[in-house]
C-alpha cells in the first residue's frame, strides 16, 4: 500500500505535467502549419 | 534553439533531477515512505499559487494597458493554476487517506478553501468561454482574475488562522522542521516546477495569441453573415 500510494502520486503529477508540456509543444507545430496555410 | 524550447528542455531536466533527489531522501520517522508525496504535493500547490498570481498580474496589466498579450497571459496562467490545483488536491487526498485515514474532510480549512479556489478559477475559465467579444471577455475576466486572487493568501494562511486537520507550514521565517536532504529535495522540486510553469506559460500564451489572430482572420474572411447570435443584447 505504501509504495502504491507514493508511486501513484508521482505517476499522476509527473505524467500529467510532462504529458501536458509535450502536448503544448506538439500543438504549437500544428498551429504553425495552420497559420502557414493562410 | 529559441527560448521556449530552451525553457522546456531545462524544465524537463530539472524535473528529472527533482525526481532523483526525492527518491534519495530517507523515510520519515512517523510517516515512513508516505513523506515522499510532499515532493509532488507541495510543488503542485506552489505552482497553483504562482499561476494565480500570474493571472492577477496579467489581469491588472490588461486593465492598465489594454494590450491583448496581458489577457492571453492571464488566461494561460489560470489554466495552469486550475491544472496544478487539481493535482494538489488529488495528491493531498492520497496523502490524507494513507496518513490520516480519510481522503477528504469538509471541516478542514485548507482542503475546503482549496476546493473553493479550484471551482472559482474553473468559473473564470467558463466565463472566458462564455463571452464571445474579445474586449468584453478581457474586461470581465480581468476583474474576476483580480478579485479571485483574494483566495490565495486565505488558502495559504488557512492552516494558521484555523487549527483543523492540515498541518501548519514546515518552513517559516524561523527555519524548518524538516530533515535536511528532504528539505533540499523539496526546495529543488519547487524550482523545477517553477521552470515548468515558465515553459507552460510561454507556449500557452503564444498559442492563445495565434488562436486570436486566426479567429480574427476567419471572421474577416467570412464576413458578418456568420457572426454568432447575440440574443438581443449589444453585439
Amino acid at each position: 500500500m505504501t509504495e502504491t500510494a507514493v508511486w501513484f502520486s508521482y505517476v499522476v503529477v509527473y505524467g500529467f505535467t510532462i504529458g501536458y508540456l509535450v502536448s503544448l509543444v506538439r500543438r504549437d507545430r500544428v498551429q504553425r502549419d495552420r497559420a502557414g496555410d493562410r | 534553439m529559441n527560448l521556449r524550447y530552451a525553457l522546456t528542455a531545462a524544465a524537463l531536466v530539472a524535473l528529472a533531477i527533482g525526481f532523483w533527489l526525492a527518491a534519495g531522501t530517507p523515510p520519515d520517522a512517523v510517516q515512513g515512505e508516505y513523506v515522499r508525496i510532499i515532493h509532488v504535493h507541495v510543488p503542485s500547490s506552489w505552482v497553483a499559487f504562482l499561476a494565480f498570481g500570474g493571472t492577477l498580474l496579467g489581469s491588472a496589466g490588461w486593465l492598465i494597458t489594454k494590450r491583448a498579450r496581458f489577457d492571453h497571459y492571464a488566461a494561460a496562467s489560470a489554466e495552469l493554476g486550475v491544472f496544478f490545483t487539481a493535482l494538489s488536491l488529488l495528491t493531498g487526498m492520497i496523502w490524507g487517506y494513507v496518513t490520516w485515514g480519510i481522503a477528504w474532510d469538509w471541516g478542514d480549512a485548507r482542503m475546503s478553501s482549496t476546493a473553493l479556489m479550484f471551482f472559482v478559477y474553473l468559473g473564470y475559465l467558463a466565463l472566458r468561454r462564455a463571452t464571445l467579444n474579445p474586449v468584453d471577455r478581457a474586461r470581465r475576466s480581468a476583474i474576476l482574475g483580480i478579485v479571485a486572487f483574494v483566495q490565495v493568501p486565505l488558502v495559504y494562511f488557512s492552516v494558521v488562522l484555523f487549527r483543523t486537520l492540515h498541518q501548519t507550514p514546515s518552513i517559516t521565517t524561523e527555519g524548518s522542521t524538516m530533515e535536511s536532504s528532504t528539505l533540499r529535495a523539496m526546495l529543488f522540486g519547487l524550482f523545477a516546477f517553477t521552470l515548468a510553469y515558465a515553459a507552460f506559460t510561454t507556449w500557452r500564451t503564444r498559442q492563445l495569441i495565434i488562436e486570436a489572430e486566426l479567429t480574427a482572420t476567419d471572421a474577416e474572411h467570412a464576413g458578418s453573415a456568420v457572426t454568432a447570435p447575440t440574443l438581443g443584447g449589444r453585439p
